[in-house]
């Protein structure tokens, strides 16, 4: 069963978030439940692919992106994200082709009739059985995010507002489960989502955002697959834009572009990883971690990067 | 190097090492760059540490600081002072779904490791 949420392009189009988009087929549609990520069929029941295992196992939800026309028809498939291309380029470049406001419309959920269409009305959402319903420790989940109609003019608010709005959705996802799209609370996210049309661009990054550590065979698999919301990620750093000869790309030319180093990782995971990895660091007495690891074996380097990789929700 | 944070007294490094904390986590989670504030805070850390063990003690109050990311860095600073406390407070961010659970996530690690033998 498709649990998931029509993202509505006045113009036509259908291109869905995740590894679907890259041709997996809507076998790939289904995503697990901290995020929305696209995992393949044997995966999407897994029941220890958490966030660093504390969120807990709950069955797949996924979102898909389609005309208001219709998904049947005029189906068109976004352009891959290509490796070094800034991935907001991709994501204006499918937000203009689609053109006008995006829309949110959910299409089925759990619990949904035979029919596939959720059920409706008072009891619909299913909160009874919630983990905040039942007295689960969880904090409230109500949607407190105001989303400014135009996009904030600074980095620092846009990007603010984003990863408010992904932390909330993460949050909604885990603690509700398969009542996710049911929840009112969720499709009065989505409504102020849909208000706010310059956050549909960023949709992909969201998403990706969302997703729950996979292996590192899935990772590394993915990086032929190109996509929205996602870069490549080198598990021992290249430090291409460093003039010593202690940098990466002079010490391992023959192993830096190898497969073993190369992940396809959500955007902003990406961000907090090299952020990271920038930042001095008490933990490496003072140094960031770069430069604590500069001139180390290839092997210290991917085991350190291994870890990392771990720790930031990335990795199983 | 001697930084501008020398001059500064005890309780002026501790107000600066609760400004810069503050900011350095909003940065890291909102996915802004963030290497300035992490070297200031260190050198703030450093200047504590230059002056003894009785100056660095004057930081234990932000552990209880209503700021989240406050509490954590101070957390790091102290951890080898109050080993228990603080790595509670280092543990509970890893639950977090931010970049600051990474991060404290490799803080546990790289002592785990032996990498940083806290002080």
């Amino acid at each position: 069963m498709n649990r998931g949420f029509l993202l509505g392009d006045p113009h036509g189009g259908e291109w869905t978030v995740g590894d679907s988009a890259a041709g997996r087929g809507d076998g790939a549609g289904e995503a697990s439940p901290a995020g929305f990520q696209n995992q393949p069929p044997e995966e999407r029941l897994s029941t220890d692919g958490s966030h660093g295992n504390e969120v807990p196992s709950e069955p797949p939800i996924s979102w898909q992106i389609v005309s208001h026309d219709g998904p049947a028809s005029g189906t068109v498939s976004p352009p891959p994200a290509r490796a070094g291309e800034d991935a907001t380029a991709s994501a204006n470049s499918s937000s203009s082709e689609a053109g006008g406001d995006p829309t949110f419309i959910p299409v089925s959920a759990a619990g949904a009739g035979p029919t596939g269409e959720p059920p409706s009305g008072p009891g619909a959402s299913g909160e009874s059985s919630s983990p905040e319903a039942t007295g689960g420790q969880r904090p409230p989940l109500e949607w407190t995010i105001k989303i400014p109609d135009q996009e904030p003019p600074t980095e620092q608010l846009r990007n603010s507002v984003i990863r408010s709005v992904a932390t909330w959705l993460g949050r909604a996802a885990a603690s509700l489960g398969p009542l996710f799209l049911l929840d009112p609370r969720v499709r009065a996210a989505f409504a102020a989502l849909r208000a706010a049309a310059w956050i549909y661009r960023y949709f992909p990054r969201i998403a990706s955002y969302l997703d729950n550590a996979k292996t590192l065979e899935e990772l590394q698999s993915a990086v032929d697959e190109g996509a929205d919301g996602y870069e490549i990620h080198h598990i021992v750093e290249v430090q291409k834009n460093s003039v010593s000869s202690q940098a990466n790309w002079l010490r391992f030319r023959d192993r830096i572009n190898s497969r073993e180093n190369l992940l396809r990782v959500p955007y902003w995971k990406h961000v907090e990883i090299s952020s990271w990895y920038s930042r001095a660091n008490r933990d490496f007495g003072g140094l960031s971690p770069r430069d604590y690891l500069r001139g180390k074996s290839w092997e210290d380097q991917y085991n350190v990067g291994i870890d990392v990789l771990r720790k930031f929700g990335v990795l199983k | 190097m001697r930084s501008s944070f020398s001059r500064q007294s005890d309780e002026q490094l501790v107000e600066s090492f609760r400004v810069i904390a503050q900011q350095l986590g909003e940065s890291v989670v909102n996915w802004l760059p963030a290497v300035r504030d992490s070297r200031r805070l260190i050198s703030v850390g450093d200047a504590l540490r230059a002056r003894g063990r009785g100056a660095r003690l004057k930081l234990a109050p932000l552990l209880d600081n209503e700021n989240r990311f406050v509490r954590y860095y101070a957390a790091k600073e102290l951890i080898g002072i109050f080993p228990q406390r603080c790595r509670a407070i280092i543990e509970e961010n890893t639950r977090e779904r931010d970049a600051i659970a990474g991060d404290a996530g490799m803080s546990l690690w790289a002592m785990d490791q032996g990498i940083y033998k806290p002080d």
